[in-house]
């Protein structure tokens, strides 16, 4: 019985055929009679008093069936973080004021999309324009304009602090009194979008019985159901969130988004269905790019590489309202001390309020930022010390079996081993050193080769905290597994059947997955905060377990066997030591329904991360238990740096990692080469470009994501260090975040090896690229 | 984004499209720059006369002594013409780098020719440019690239025309009752505004070459942000004619993306007459090469490091010229 049927296989995604045939519906698909097309009015300026809004003559336009504003809403504020520390700080319509270019004014349904953008122009919005400041350094100091004056503050020197995580061990300034090198370094990371195919897309429908059915490219129905309920002012029982394939959401289309609480509101007006799907443009200008984050870091080394004191400052331009600002600023923290021993640690993270774009998380949150820092000045570190950049990583790497500062074990961390791997797979050592040598050279094309590393968390305690799920056994012995999960392309549909097939030890074909709907699935985490194979799965396993220790009571009833003996496989079940006393799994649920009661064969299983723990880690002083399973990862990158005009090209990257049990290899690899083009593009060449607050490059051509043809060259190393074990949870760990980070970090630390030319900012621009490289030819000369 | 309303015509031959074109028509071709001109608003003709079943300009043909590419001849075509790979390199490769290979399917040569100049500033959405004043190029008096800049920096970004002008290739322009023969260059106006020659109801309906000697070849080099599918940032087209020694006898090079049309750069041939590769004064090339080109912040790319990268693209396309083969076309 012990031999795995399903999990630990790469078999085919559930969705596969339906999604290469074009069936798939997507939320854009959906069509409902007599739907309206509606559009949002956005505000052209960064900071501004709105004196008043005119929309009688859009009202009054042919075709146009409702018009909303801050009006007509109650007036209830959200954010992506609600506590006591970080109230809700956002209206879902602008009420008076607008702090950044595109936030929404107003919105329109009219009978078709030309009609309702007429609509848009003839709305009259009276402005008063306000100072308005967009770097966030500029915007802490003192004499800063104020974006949110009526808003709690942290207590600070500074201005516009959204909000701010502080924390510190040991004694940093005696550290680096006591090292023997002291380096003090500053990164920047550029504003990113998330590049997701399928833009925002929504239809409401506030149907006559009183219940508001949403369709919408989400990550997760359930925290859309209660955000949307908040701010609408209904029970969660009168909101159904219904599931839609997603193209795609890299983090980006996890919040309440405006033009879903718009769409709600417009049709609550109207009674009739409405659908707003963003242009490219809006995607670009008005939905939440990603983080950017400075970093600065000083570290103190010994003469043999041992790391014995950080300091660290993280400074977010969080945009015109909290977002994930205040999330990054925490989590900023945990992928720097993570990974690698840091006895003495003291950091400060800050939320800083500018006037641009309100931010989301991104694949990774934070983590491919702080590793971009943390990883080049290990390099930097490394060179000064003559030492390999390998070998001081495997100096401070954390051991399995370590408890962080939070009180977190690493359990069985990989990371030394994923380092020691993927050193030796590409001649890491040696190449180092060639590497070095390139600089010298007078070749136009130089090669270097780097190496960045991760750890991550795979879950946490974040709304709603835990996933339930429910397993039926139908007549025929065939399987209906009911789950809150969004599939939004990483797979979990097909990961929840595997693990319910391998459980019922019946063929995965044959397990038909329903999946969220906040009205008839169980809840569900959500897919983010990478724990929906760890949660939901686990969850899953626990509901088909139930489900087949009740099928297993009622066969070995019906076989007069002990339950102990029997042995199931193919939908049959055997008495194992004789095995022609057998039953199917059809008799045994009709069996069951006979004679107990008429109870059909039901499972149901829930799951929560660390459920010692009351409630997620403090945001503020980074308290509390993160999670329960760290993954790592070590990454390294070839790259080519063209000498004449900087442009750099990645040739390869080889990627060792350790994600606990891997239920699905293929999937594992998906993963990681989808964080490696991201993690591209992040370091080379994309930057969604602001003047004054307006995305001047909005649109595929001029934001520059990888495209099919750049895909570089991809290689993995499994070290694996968890199995699947009968009657215990699945652990497994993160694999679908952390890979940008590596990616990001070994890229730099190439390009170093190649050229010499440390940088300091993504993305890695020919032009800047060149710049430095005549820089230091100067110095030379 | 939706196109705006307007009439179509599809005439099968040139006589019915000269016509038509005569009320203040546009002509369309692929499509490819014109529809999303009109998607953004930056176009808006009432009428369009297609172009795409008049299949006697769709062809590649040898003609006394010379080739004939008929305008409506897909970028696809073009790219996988032996006659074309085997005389006219630089326009091979050009074809082979514009966009990606989807849109050559739809792409043709005269369209892409006749591709309006760009700008970071300018290709943009009607709701995008509502929230500034109207630029040059959009009928304002502004230029959001340049503070206070009078004339338009758009820069012209077709990938055929330089390859095309470093060969010597003639269009032929025609309308109702009219037809003449010009040089490449001569098509374009260098005013970023209207960057073309042409009066409104003409139609370029194609391009001829002589084919070249054979101790001559050409090259085309081109960089972009992605090699996959971007415009060009600076591209260069050289043709070089070489004795059995390998010393240059006569070169002509044109460069791309510099401005509001192709660049000759004069003087480069006579520089490197009479040498060969490796004699030539590569330094005096670098200060001609781009001298006179004014290249501004419009792009993805700052105008400084543009203006930089003019000779290194330059020198790469000459190198690639006299080259063994073909090569990538990206630089």
């Amino acid at each position: 019985m012990d031999e795995l049927l399903h999990v630990g296989r790469s078999i085919p995604r559930k969705d596969g055929p339906i999604k290469a045939t074009g069936r798939a519906k997507y939320t854009v698909d959906v069509a409902l009679p007599g739907m309206l097309a509606g559009k949002v009015l956005r505000s052209p300026h960064p900071h501004a008093r709105i004196v008043s809004i005119d929309t009688g003559k859009a009202a009054r336009l042919p075709g146009v069936r409702a018009v909303v504003t801050a009006e007509d809403s109650l007036k209830i504020k959200h954010g992506f973080v609600e506590t006591p520390r970080y109230p809700a700080d956002q209206y879902p319509i602008a009420v008076d004021r607008v702090r950044h270019v595109g936030e929404d004014i107003a919105g329109v349904a009219a009978i078709d999309e030309e009609t309702a953008e007429e609509a848009l122009s003839l709305i009259e919005v009276e402005y008063e324009l306000l100072p308005a400041v967009f770097d966030p350094e500029e915007a802490m100091r003192p004499d800063a304009p104020e974006i949110h004056p009526n808003n709690p503050k942290v207590d600070e020197p500074y201005r516009n602090i959204g909000g701010k995580t502080a924390t510190s061990w040991g004694d940093t300034e005696r550290a680096f009194a006591e090292s023997y090198l002291v380096r003090e370094d500053k990164f920047y990371c550029q504003m990113r979008a998330h590049g997701y195919m399928e833009p925002q897309a929504t239809v409401a429908h506030f149907d006559y019985s009183g219940k508001l059915n949403v369709w919408t490219s989400s990550m997760g129905v359930f925290l859309k159901r209660a955000k949307l309920a908040k701010t609408l002012g209904i029970p969660h029982s009168s909101v159904r969130v219904l599931k839609t394939y997603v193209g795609g959401a890299f983090g980006g289309k996890i919040d309440l988004f405006h033009h879903e609480y718009i769409a709600s509101l417009l049709s609550m007006k109207c009674h009739l269905p409405v659908k707003i799907v963003y242009s490219r443009e809006e995607v670009f200008k008005a939905a939440r790019p990603a983080q950017p984050l400075i970093v600065r870091i000083k570290t103190g080394v010994a003469k043999d590489g041992e790391i014995l004191g950080q300091e660290i400052e993280a400074i977010n331009d969080s945009g015109a309202y909290h977002g994930s600002g205040v999330v990054v600023i925490f989590l900023a923290w945990g992928f720097a001390m993570a990974p690698y021993r840091a006895p003495n640690l003291k950091y400060e993270g800050y939320s800083v309020y500018t006037n641009n774009l309100v931010r989301a998380p991104q694949r990774g949150h934070g983590a491919p930022k702080m590793r971009f820092a943390v990883e080049s000045q290990f390099d930097m570190i490394a060179e000064e010390l003559g030492m390999d950049p390998v070998e001081f990583r495997l100096r401070n790497v954390r051991k399995p079996g370590d408890i962080l500062p939070n009180g977190d074990s690493v359990k069985k961390f990989g990371l030394s081993e994923c380092i020691e791997r993927v050193a030796e797979r590409t001649d890491f050592r040696n190449r180092h050193e060639a590497g070095k040598r390139e600089r010298e050279t007078g070749a136009t094309v130089k090669r270097g080769i780097g190496i960045g590393t991760t750890a991550y968390f795979g879950g946490s305690l974040i709304y709603p905290n835990s996933s339930s799920a429910i397993v039926k056994l139908n007549d025929d012995g065939s399987v209906s597994l009911l789950t809150g999960a969004l599939d939004i392309g990483q797979g979990c549909e097909t990961i929840l059947c595997q693990i319910a097939a391998e459980e019922l030890r019946m063929p995965v074909e044959e397990v038909q997955i329903y999946a969220a709907d906040t009205e008839t699935t169980p809840v569900d985490i959500g897919s983010w905060i990478s724990g929906l194979t760890y949660v939901t799965g686990n969850a899953v396993k626990k509901a088909a377990g139930q489900a087949m220790e009740k099928l297993l009571a009622a066969a070995a009833r019906e076989l007069d066997a002990d339950v102990e003996d029997l042995v199931a496989r193919d939908k049959q079940i055997f008495v194992g030591h004789s095995p022609e006393r057998k039953i199917s799994y059809a008799r045994a649920v009709a069996a069951s329904i006979a004679r107990d009661r008429g109870d059909s064969i039901i499972g149901e299983g829930h799951f929560r991360t660390m459920k010692d723990v009351p409630t997620h880690p403090s945001l503020a002083s980074t308290k509390g238990r993160w999670t329960e399973n760290y993954s790592s990862y070590a990454q390294v990158a070839e790259v080519e740096v063209d000498t004449e005009t900087g442009a750099v090209k990645i040739v390869k990257v080889t990627t060792a990692h350790d994600c606990g049990f891997p239920v699905n290899p293929a999937l594992v690899e998906g993963q990681i080469d989808g964080q490696v083009s991201m993690g591209q593009g992040h370091i080379l060449s994309e930057e969604l470009r602001v003047e004054n607050g307006c995305v001047i490059n909005p649109s595929f051509l001029e934001y520059k994501i990888p495209c099919s043809l750049e895909m570089v060259e991809t290689d993995y190393i499994d070290v694996i260090t968890e199995e699947y074990k009968r009657g215990h949870h699945y652990n497994t760990k993160e694999v679908g975040e952390g890979y940008v980070s590596g990616t990001v970090a070994s890229v730099a630390n190439a390009v170093f090896n190649a050229t010499g030319v440390r940088m300091k900012k993504t993305p890695i621009n020919p032009y800047d690229m060149l710049a430095e490289l005549k820089r230091i030819r100067k110095e030379v000369s | 984004m939706r196109l705006p309303h307007f009439d179509l015509h599809q005439p099968s031959t040139l006589e019915e499209a000269f016509s038509l074109m005569e009320g203040g028509a546009l002509a369309l071709a692929g499509g490819t720059d014109l529809i999303p001109l009109m998607k953004y608003g930056l176009e808006v003709p009432s009428t369009l006369v297609s172009l795409k079943r008049v299949d006697c300009l769709k062809s590649i043909a040898r003609r006394d002594g010379g080739v004939f590419i008929g305008a409506m001849t897909s970028l696809a075509e073009l790219a996988s013409s032996r006659i074309i790979s085997e005389n006219f390199a630089a326009l091979f490769q050009a074809a082979r780098s514009v966009a990606a290979p989807p849109i050559w399917n739809v792409a043709t040569v005269g369209g892409n020719i006749c591709q309006d100049s760009r700008c970071l500033y300018y290709n943009q959405s009607r709701a995008w440019r509502l929230e500034k004043p109207a630029c040059l190029k959009a009928g304002g008096n502004v230029c959001h690239a340049v503070p206070k800049g009078k004339k338009c920096f758009s820069v012209y970004s077709g990938d055929l025309a330089p390859a095309l002008a470093a060969l010597g290739a003639m269009a032929r322009v025609e309308k109702k009752g009219g037809s003449r023969s010009v040089s490449i260059l001569e098509l374009f106006s260098s005013n970023g505004l209207r960057p073309f020659t042409l009066e409104k109801e003409e139609i370029v309906t194609g391009v001829e070459i002589a084919l070249p000697a054979k101790s001559t070849n050409s090259s085309y080099r081109k960089m972009r942000a992605r090699p996959s599918v971007d415009y060009p940032l600076v591209s260069a087209a050289a043709c070089v004619t070489r004795d059995g020694g390998g010393k240059i006898e006569k070169m002509r090079l044109v460069l791309g993306a510099v401005g509001p049309s192709p660049a000759l750069v004069y003087g480069a041939g006579r520089l490197f007459e009479g040498n060969t590769l490796e004699e030539a004064d590569w330094e005096a090339f670098s200060e001609l090469v781009g001298k006179d080109v004014r290249m501004v912040d419009n792009l993805s790319y700052p105008g400084s490091y543009r203006k930089e990268m003019v000779p290194i693209i330059a020198a790469r396309a000459v190198r690639a010229a006299c080259g063994p083969g073909g090569g990538e076309e990206n630089a």
